[in-house]
């Protein structure tokens, strides 16, 4: 199986975050009151971290939280003639959503199994407020007579790590920072773990891959549920953005002599360093880059070095992994960068004895380098 | 001949010669729930439920060649069709029994042809799926369009007359509603206008200004 590159994206919408689907359709009076009450307690609550909205059944429109005090009565009978559907709201939210969902007040949802091949399902809570409720097999958690505090503990499950692995799969442009790159054995993945806020396990990627429709996300909760959800293709390459920046004239200099294996005098403490020398250590407790303009810039990962005649261009490149060919790449670990080579027969990425040498020619007259 | 399209995205097959378009199938429940989502009709989930107790529901995604009946929406009253047919547009509604039979006639004579099984591709995704998995193991040689669209092995369907009263037509296979109809010559009168029969749907027409193409 030839090995791929694809470019990918796996969205984040909806972590941490519950959707309300109410049904006032089949309400007595009490038993609205029940659920307006029940609904109330947990809106407040719930941490503050969890973001929430509200759906009645059979309506695409969604109602702010916010104003569910002050208007739950209204909007129960505003919602009354509707029916219990899901419908109109799986199609309003995004194909990607991955809020949790809860249903609350309904004893029959009519169109729960068009949905049944679908992530919408796995992550819906029903909620019964008395005995009559029926167990719906389509319906992954039921939880019967639940006091708000309950429900509150039973819905709080934050997304804690997101991995992203494949068959051949190894990275080689991301970006989110949050992400690592973790190599255990033949098994490459990139992981976010505990971030602060979800949306940034987010991410748009380019790698390598056997099998395309297999490059998948596992979304790990606290309760240690996972959910695996294939990666969105795109057709259209998503590679390195980053802006082309050049070094001033004396690192200009400094480059070309370092290229040539040549001492170069220092720009911080004006001493000659040898050729390999990428960080003033008099400079600092960690040192300087001999390049002070990539010093400010720099964020990690490699800097490509392009040398144009006029002047020296240089661009960032994010993350630990740098693309050298084909079924190729160099990965930064610690002060070193192995390189790595896909083998064909056993279909894994395995570490050459190779390592990416200071001021590796690239095509043209470019040079790889990190810092 | 290609279809036009309700604004649900379900096709409807024009017939020139009629001066109408007609639903290529019997109105499904998931077209009908779309009407009872909304809030501004009598429409809701108790009535919903009376209505599925007469015939349950089937996912458009999982029926099969015998259940395929719980597709469509059945056990509704006239009236209950004809406000569905307001909401859909203008111009939609129920045919007259001289129509469903015009209809009937002319799907008898046309063989099924490719274009026949090939929807555009905004069509409604419930649409496209009825449509496979309708086709899956129906043999389309020499067979023709009346029993393709289920005017034949389908539903009594509702269609009025000229007094006004209303009538079903149509041949459902014996095993969903045993009968001997013959649909060109036999019409079904209920007993009780207010009742709903399990076997009673519909489907809808637009019908076209004269000389119009």
């Amino acid at each position: 199986m030839p090995l791929r590159e694809v470019d990918a994206a796996f969205r984040a919408e909806g972590f941490n975050r519950i959707t309300f689907l109410l049904d006032a359709s089949t309400l007595s009076d009490e038993k609205q009151e029940a659920v307006i009450s029940l609904v109330k307690e947990v809106l407040y609550e719930l941490r503050a971290s969890v973001k929430r909205t509200i759906y009645f059944l059979g309506n695409p429109s969604p109602y702010s939280p916010h104003q569910f005090n002050s208007h739950a009565a209204q909007w129960f009978q505003e919602n009354r003639q509707r029916a219990s559907l899901v419908t109109p709201i799986f199609e309003k939210l995004a194909p990607n959503d991955k809020s949790d969902l809860v249903v609350i007040g309904s004893e029959k949802i009519f169109d729960l199994e068009d949905w049944s091949d679908t992530p919408f399902l796995s992550r819906l809570t029903q909620v019964c407020l008395d005995e009559t409720c029926l167990d719906e097999p389509l319906i992954p958690k039921l939880v019967r007579q639940p006091a708000a505090t309950e429900l509150c503990q039973e819905l709080y499950d934050p997304v804690t790590r997101v991995e992203i692995t494949g068959p051949g799969f190894m990275p080689t442009y991301w970006n989110q920072n949050d992400y690592q790159l973790e190599i255990q054995d033949e098994n490459i993945r990139l992981i976010a773990r505990n971030l602060e806020n979800p949306a940034n396990y987010s991410i748009t990627l380019r790698s390598f891959i056997l099998q395309p429709n297999q490059l998948q996300a596992t979304i790990i909760r606290l309760s240690g549920d996972e959910l695996i959800e294939t990666l969105t293709l795109f057709t259209d390459s998503v590679s390195n953005h980053a802006e082309v920046d050049r070094l001033s004239p004396e690192e200009r200099n400094i480059f070309r002599q370092a290229r040539q294996r040549q001492e170069f005098t220092c720009l911080y403490c004006e001493e000659r360093h040898s050729w390999d020398t990428l960080r003033c250590s008099q400079e600092g407790i960690l040192g300087r880059s001999v390049y002070p303009t990539l010093h400010e810039r720099y964020t990690g990962g490699f800097v490509i070095l392009d040398d144009t005649g006029r002047e020296v261009q240089f661009t960032l490149h994010p993350g630990s992994v740098f693309r050298l060919d084909h079924g190729k790449v160099a990965i930064k670990e610690g002060r070193e960068a192995p390189i790595y080579r896909f083998d064909a027969g056993r279909e894994c990425w395995l570490k050459t004895k190779e390592v990416l040498h200071l001021y590796q020619s690239l095509e043209g007259d470019a040079y790889v380098i990190f810092l | 001949m290609s279809f036009s399209y309700d604004r649900l995205g379900f096709p409807m097959m024009p017939l020139p010669d009629l001066s109408l378009e007609v639903h290529l199938l019997p109105v499904t429940k998931i077209q009908f729930e779309r009407f009872i989502a909304e809030a501004d009709n009598d429409f809701g989930s108790n009535w919903y439920k009376d209505v599925l107790a007469l015939n349950a529901r089937v996912s458009y995604k999982h029926f099969t060649a015998n259940n395929q009946e719980r597709l469509f929406i059945t056990g509704v009253l006239p009236e209950e069709a004809l406000a569905f047919a307001r909401w859909l547009g203008r111009a939609f509604d129920l045919p007259t029994r001289e129509e469903w039979r015009a209809i009937y006639q002319a799907f008898t004579d046309i063989p099924i042809s490719a274009n026949h099984l090939q929807l555009k591709s905004s069509a409604a995704k419930p649409a496209h799926i009825i449509l496979e998995n309708l086709l899956q193991d129906f043999p389309i040689n020499d067979r023709t369009l009346v029993e393709l669209t289920l005017m034949r092995e389908g539903l009594v369907e509702w269609a009025s007359t000229p007094t006004g009263t209303w009538v079903g037509l149509g041949q459902p296979r014996s095993t969903f509603f045993p009968n001997l109809l013959n649909p060109l010559s036999d019409e079904f009168k209920p007993l009780e206008a207010d009742k709903r029969l399990y076997f009673f749907g519909f489907r809808l027409i637009r019908r076209r200004k004269k000389g119009r193409r």
